[in-house]
């Protein structure tokens, strides 16, 4: 026990370090739990005005939030499942620390890390949207931690399976998890969310628990699910003999890029002599995003922010929000990338600097490419999301100014999480509260510069048929302000390096 | 563009002429007079003092910790001292111009690289870059084949050998032809023939009188290639001179332990 301790207080005082020294870090982590409790209460009373009684919308969300968590969890563990620093691989894997206390060790640690990261978004979501009675209370906060213990226990399973087995088929087994969860989203985009209340799955009856309806067999069925689980977990503890074949998860990026393989490029991206810098620089930064497989994240989330598009579309249907719930979540997810992108960037690339530092102009020109293909990958994104959006909800676009807004976040979001990384800290893993923010303030910024064009299209009449020097005013607003962003982007980042 | 073009005409133009007339104070490459420097809060380097001349090998020696790569971080434009009264490489002042740049190659000690690029990508953006207009892509391919490169030119940089990786960081310093090249521990992972290579390359550049500043842990090798030395230690410079008179009839090492047991 007292190993179990001493290893947990050595994650503790690793991971939250700089929380330690750094008074930076401390403003940081309150700015970012101020604008998660925010955005939680903001959203949560927005969805209960908007879905007002009905009681299967508001389970379908309940059920979605905990989809969220165990999907958390399915994703950390096909990257490693076990959340190591560099330190701990260097100096405790190796050492004859017996792997379960280690990884007990690093159960409740991710358990805590979870927590922090889960409670003010989630649960303070849950807690407004179900209404949450006082006697309920207790009820609602103990399922959540289930439900989190859950996540935390799939992500050891999987990283650990994936260690001692087959890599290939323990994926298929967490891609075939992932659907099972994904489930109750997919009967929400098919507009069936009736159903959701009948389906026998582990996210419904958790999320019936939670809200207090739950009957005996969904409590006897949560008691089976751990059950299952804890045996699962216990067999694959047991099997491991050494922690050397742990795959650390905190020493990789977003996306894990094991294994990599030469990724065969488009002969488009080839570099050619005769091209320009930028146009070159441009081509190896998108030719790094597909090596590094952030594409491949960028894809998944896009998966993803399709089928909620689709969803929170039928669940709004009746109050005639489904228009704009497409068109705001693909901004927000149009915006997403870029931060994304940076966050990766961050992980990989960041410590080459030197090598455009000692460059006559070099900084300057690296961080426009960068900007150009940040841009570039998102406004691909944005338009597929767009079309496929409004072929599947079959709603009408407003062509010109979705048009705009499909240009004008992807050109602000690029411009901000490239400001963002260089300023903000370098993110220290994916959980940490700087890749939290490298996420949150590109997206904000990006909404702010582009709030007129917003305006405008949330306003039926103006947006149908918008008058061409309203659409002139709002393409000058735009080219002007990106500009003068740029302008000042560029002088800081070139400044701060 | 056009007004890019002139101001780079006008500014070597002016360099050169600036240069013939300073006549023999330009035979000093690199000069930095009384530099102090923290670095995280730290007086890292309290008073340097390093003249590299044209035509020379210099190496830079020094304990852990005795500011050598803080020093060589400054001359590079990497970090920015404190004080100092004079910081200049290629008679350009490093504080107020970022133009000596151009005819620099620097290696640092850990350098990085981009991982998800080949070698060819990574020197052909360089190269771009550096502005190495000429023949680029021969530039290239013959840098390739210089470093033993050619054979995994097109296979990403996160697969190679820590050796391999070190010969790219290399390939990089001398892709543009630099008057002088700024070197941080170039010999770690290198191979013998690594080495050899990279002194060959350093003797083409003094013979076309440039210069080189070499910070090094292995003795041997600083004692057989360079002409002269300055010792750092504690961040101070605590002598400089030609190895023979550093030396003084002693073997390096012993004469480098005197000086620093000395100080």
């Amino acid at each position: 026990m007292r190993k179990i301790i001493t290893i947990l207080a050595f994650k503790l005082a690793q991971y939250y370090g700089p929380l330690r020294y750094s008074n930076y870090s401390k403003l940081l982590q309150v700015l970012l739990y101020f604008l998660m409790v925010t955005t939680s209460l903001f959203t949560a009373a927005l969805t209960r005005l908007l879905l007002v009684q009905n009681e299967n919308y508001i389970l379908a969300v309940v059920v979605l939030s905990i989809s969220i968590i165990l999907l958390l969890g399915i994703y950390l563990g096909v990257k490693g499942g076990v959340m190591s620093l560099q330190s701990e691989i260097d100096f405790i894997l190796v050492s004859n620390v017996k792997p379960r206390n280690y990884l007990l060790a690093d159960l409740i640690f991710q358990l805590i890390l979870l927590n922090s990261i889960l409670t003010p978004s989630l649960l303070v979501f849950i807690l407004i949207i179900s209404r949450t009675t006082i006697t309920n209370l207790i009820n609602t906060i103990a399922m959540f931690e289930l439900t989190i213990l859950a996540a935390v226990m799939l992500s050891h399973v999987i990283g650990l399976r994936k260690s001692l087995e087959n890599d290939r088929k323990v994926n298929y087994v967490a891609a075939a998890l992932a659907i099972v969860f994904l489930f109750p989203v997919f009967l929400m985009a098919v507009d069936a969310v009736e159903f959701v209340d009948y389906t026998p799955l582990p996210q419904v009856i958790l999320a019936k628990n939670m809200m207090g309806r739950g009957v005996v067999f969904d409590n006897l069925a949560v008691v089976v699910f751990f059950l299952c689980l804890l045996v699962i977990y216990y067999k694959t503890v047991n099997h491991l003999s050494s922690l050397v074949v742990v795959t650390p998860l905190l020493k990789t990026a977003l996306v894990e890029v094991g294994g990599v393989k030469i990724v065969k490029i488009p002969s488009l991206l080839s570099i050619r002599v005769d091209e320009s810098v930028l146009i070159s620089g441009i081509k190896l930064h998108v030719i790094r995003i597909i090596r590094d497989r952030s594409i491949l994240m960028v894809s998944l989330v896009a998966l993803i922010f399709l089928m909620a598009n689709m969803a929170f579309s039928n669940l709004m249907g009746d109050s005639g929000f489904s228009d704009l719930a497409v068109v705001t979540s693909t901004i927000l997810y149009t915006a997403f990338i870029p931060a994304v992108l940076s966050i990766n960037w961050g992980l990989f690339e960041r410590d080459n600097l030197w090598v455009f530092q000692v460059v006559r102009d070099g900084i300057r020109r690296y961080a426009v490419s960068l900007m150009g293909s940040y841009f570039i990958v998102a406004l691909l994104f944005s338009f597929i999301l767009y079309v496929i959006a409004y072929i599947i909800s079959g709603g009408t676009p407003f062509l010109v100014l979705d048009s705009l807004l499909a240009a004008a976040i992807p050109v602000f979001s690029s411009l901000s999480s490239v400001f963002f990384s260089f300023k903000l800290p370098r993110p220290g893993n994916v959980f940490s509260v700087s890749t939290l923010l490298h996420i949150l303030m590109p997206m904000i910024v990006s909404v702010i510069f582009a709030f007129p064009v917003l305006v405008v299209r949330t306003s039926a009449t103006l947006a149908s048929e918008p008058p061409i020097p309203l659409v002139i005013l709002l393409m000058a607003y735009l080219i002007g302000t990106a500009y003068v962003v740029y302008r000042r982007v560029i002088g800081v980042v070139v400044s701060s390096v | 563009m056009i007004g890019e073009v002139l101001r780079f005409i006008l500014f070597h133009y002016c360099i050169f002429i600036q240069h013939r007339g300073m006549g023999g104070e330009f035979d000093n490459m690199i000069v930095v007079k009384n530099m102090s420097v923290s670095y995280n809060g730290v007086k890292a380097v309290k008073r340097v003092d390093i003249m590299v001349g044209r035509g020379e090998i210099h190496g830079l020696l020094g304990l852990n910790g005795a500011g050598k790569t803080t020093t060589i971080k400054c001359l590079v434009g990497l970090l920015k001292p404190d004080y100092v009264e004079e910081l200049k490489v290629f008679g350009i002042n490093v504080l107020s111009s970022i133009e000596y740049r151009d005819f620099i190659g620097y290696l640092p000690e850990y350098p990085s690289l981009p991982d998800y690029l080949t070698p060819r990508e990574f020197l052909t953006y360089l190269a771009k870059i550096r502005h190495v207009k000429t023949k680029l892509k021969e530039r290239i391919d013959y840098m390739l084949s210089l470093f033993g490169l050619d054979e995994v030119g097109d296979k990403i940089i996160v697969e190679l050998s820590k050796g391999l990786k070190q010969r790219i960081a290399l390939a990089t310093v001398f892709l543009h032809e630099p008057r002088i090249v700024i070197l941080d521990e170039p010999f770690i992972g290198l191979d013998p023939e690594g080495q050899m290579l990279v002194k060959r390359l350093l003797s083409e550049i003094i013979n076309s009188g440039g210069a080189a500043l070499i910070s090094s842990h292995m003795l041997d090798t600083v004692e057989r290639l360079c002409g002269k030395i300055t010792i750092i230690h504690k961040g101070r410079t605590i002598t400089s001179g030609s190895v023979k008179e550093l030396k003084n009839g002693k073997t390096l090492e012993e004469a480098f332990f005197s000086i620093i047991g000395h100080a």
